[in-house]
């Protein structure tokens, strides 16, 4: 069992693409549990962050009830300018207010959450991304074990250790930038556990972004259909 | 120490793994040497070919340059270079945001609002200026200063990531280009050699300087991108022709997704609104 304190350097050698991490992943006695300890331990310390993180947003920023009636009298002023109907417009702004109040720093106490929840879906993530790539490596002849494929992938988890910078107010790390290097990383986890040639490994770590892409184009399909025929 | 990179045959020479055997400081390790960034800023990179031997002498490598560049060292770069553009602007946004008492969002929304002309906005400005000001007076747990400072300084770390993300992102799409026009490189040496494009970004510290902010962003983004063309040109070993198509071609799909998206949204709300 590798020790935590190697975590640090092995996750920045992941994000710089050397090979040494995913080969000690895929060599450990036991990767899978490797892999999930290491991914716990990602997702704890991004919740712990984002937890204090979402502390400060809130004692930087107004109270939420006072802004929010700032906001309603200040809306009222410009609905006559934009010859907009009173009443109904207040209630309005009120329910759009409720709804993005907790994605500009009024979560409350959902932020309490953030421990449990972001460990859990990186987990659910690496799990969903480690059967994947190793079913489509296989069917492309690659010659890993599950064990060694759950093992490397777990490095696709390194990215998102720049949520840590979510502890400082306004901070945000681009989720884009954190699945496309995630990507990248999986690309490399594919390339070391499965010994398969660039194009394969590359086509096998682009697969569980499509599977992903179709399953939510078809959800917001599906839900778009029913809300159209209710 | 040389590895074998398992996409190619040839050898990437690595950056030494302790900077004391070099005799040179751990900085070493996390960015390139100082004559490497003038090189850039004068769209030099392609003469290492002619000079296989730096002055420092610290790569026992005939590779050297800026292929023997690490992806860490660019990554440090990138990172530095960020935080020193963004200097002046944390300190003008931190000083702007407390003399008002509130965060940084709040005291540029009062700033854009206060700076809206035209007769679209003759009557709403004076509406908006005010509501912006009724939410910066409010009073927040935190003393001013520091919810000031606080916000300044996430917007400052926001610099880098910003950095990072275009460096990951548009080099993903310019690689895959390049690979498709028949180019060989691997990830490390490519996002090592690109990372030098973000030497001439350092002039956007000047952007809040009224007047010259403006071209200042102009001269430092066609500067930054004369050099990344380079870079892809140096790490791809691809002629100009394909070298640029690389580079451009991605610009030209997000214009164009763009486009089509803003368009099929607009088409739309044309269709729900009512006649």
């Amino acid at each position: 069992m590798l020790q935590p304190k190697s975590y640090p350097e092995m996750i920045g050698k992941a994000l710089v693409f050397e090979a040494e991490p995913f080969v000690t992943m895929v060599d450990d006695d036991n990767p899978w549990t490797e892999g999930l300890f290491l991914t716990v331990c990602i997702g704890a310390a991004v919740g712990l962050a984002q937890l204090i993180g979402g502390l400060l947003t809130s004692a930087s920023l107004p109270p939420a009830a006072a802004l929010e009636e700032t906001l309603v009298r200040g809306w009222a002023e410009l609905q006559p300018l934009l010859g907009i109907g009173a009443g109904i417009s207040d209630e309005l702004v009120r329910q759009n207010w409720q709804s993005i109040a907790p994605y500009v720093g009024y979560s409350g106490w959902w932020r309490l959450l953030s421990l449990f929840i972001f460990p859990l879906l990186l987990t659910l993530h690496w799990l969903l991304y480690g059967l994947v790539t190793h079913t489509v490596a296989r069917w492309l002849g690659g010659e890993g074990t599950l064990n060694e494929t759950l093992g490397a992938t777990a490095l696709v988890s390194a990215p998102f250790v720049l949520l840590l910078l979510t502890i400082v107010p306004f901070a945000s790390p681009s989720w884009l930038l954190m699945l496309a290097w995630g990507l990248l990383i999986a690309y490399r986890a594919v390339e070391v556990a499965h010994e398969l040639p660039w194009r394969r490994s590359a086509l096998v770590a682009v697969v569980p972004l499509l599977v992903a892409l179709v399953l939510g184009a078809s959800g917001l399909t599906f839900s778009l259909i029913v809300t159209l025929l209710a | 120490m040389a590895t074998q990179d398992a996409s190619s045959s040839l050898y990437i020479a690595d950056a030494p793994a302790n900077g004391s055997q070099t005799g040179r400081s751990r900085w070493s390790e996390w960015l390139p040497d100082s004559e490497l960034l003038i090189d850039a800023a004068q769209l030099r990179l392609d003469d290492a070919e002619s000079t296989p031997w730096r002055r420092s002498g610290s790569f026992a490598s005939p590779i050297a340059g800026v292929r023997a560049t690490s992806m860490r060292q660019g990554i440090g770069l990138i990172v530095v270079l960020a935080l020193l553009a963004g200097l002046l602007p944390f300190l003008f946004n931190w000083v702007q945001a407390a003399q008002l008492g509130t965060v940084v969002p709040i005291a540029e929304a009062l700033t854009g609002f206060n700076g809206l002309r035209g007769p679209f906005v003759e009557g709403v400005q004076p509406v908006l200026v005010g509501t912006a000001e009724n939410v910066a007076g409010l009073n927040e747990f935190f003393p001013g200063w520091l919810a000031a400072f606080l916000s300044a300084l996430g917007e400052w770390l926001n610099w880098p990531l910003q950095w990072l993300a275009l460096w990951i992102l548009y080099g993903l799409g310019t690689l895959l280009a390049a690979l498709a026009f028949g180019a060989r490189t691997t990830l490390q040496r490519f996002y090592a050699a690109t990372s030098f494009a973000a030497v001439p970004l350092l002039l956007l510290a000047l952007t809040p300087i009224p007047c010259i902010g403006a071209l200042v962003t102009v001269v430092a983004v066609l500067w930054a991108g004369a050099v990344y063309s380079q870079a892809v040109q140096v790490a791809t070993g691809l002629d100009w022709a394909r070298t640029l198509a690389s580079v451009f071609l991605p610009l030209a799909v997000a214009i164009v997704a763009s486009l089509l998206l803003f368009g099929s949204l607009i088409g739309s709300l044309l269709r729900l609104a009512p006649l």
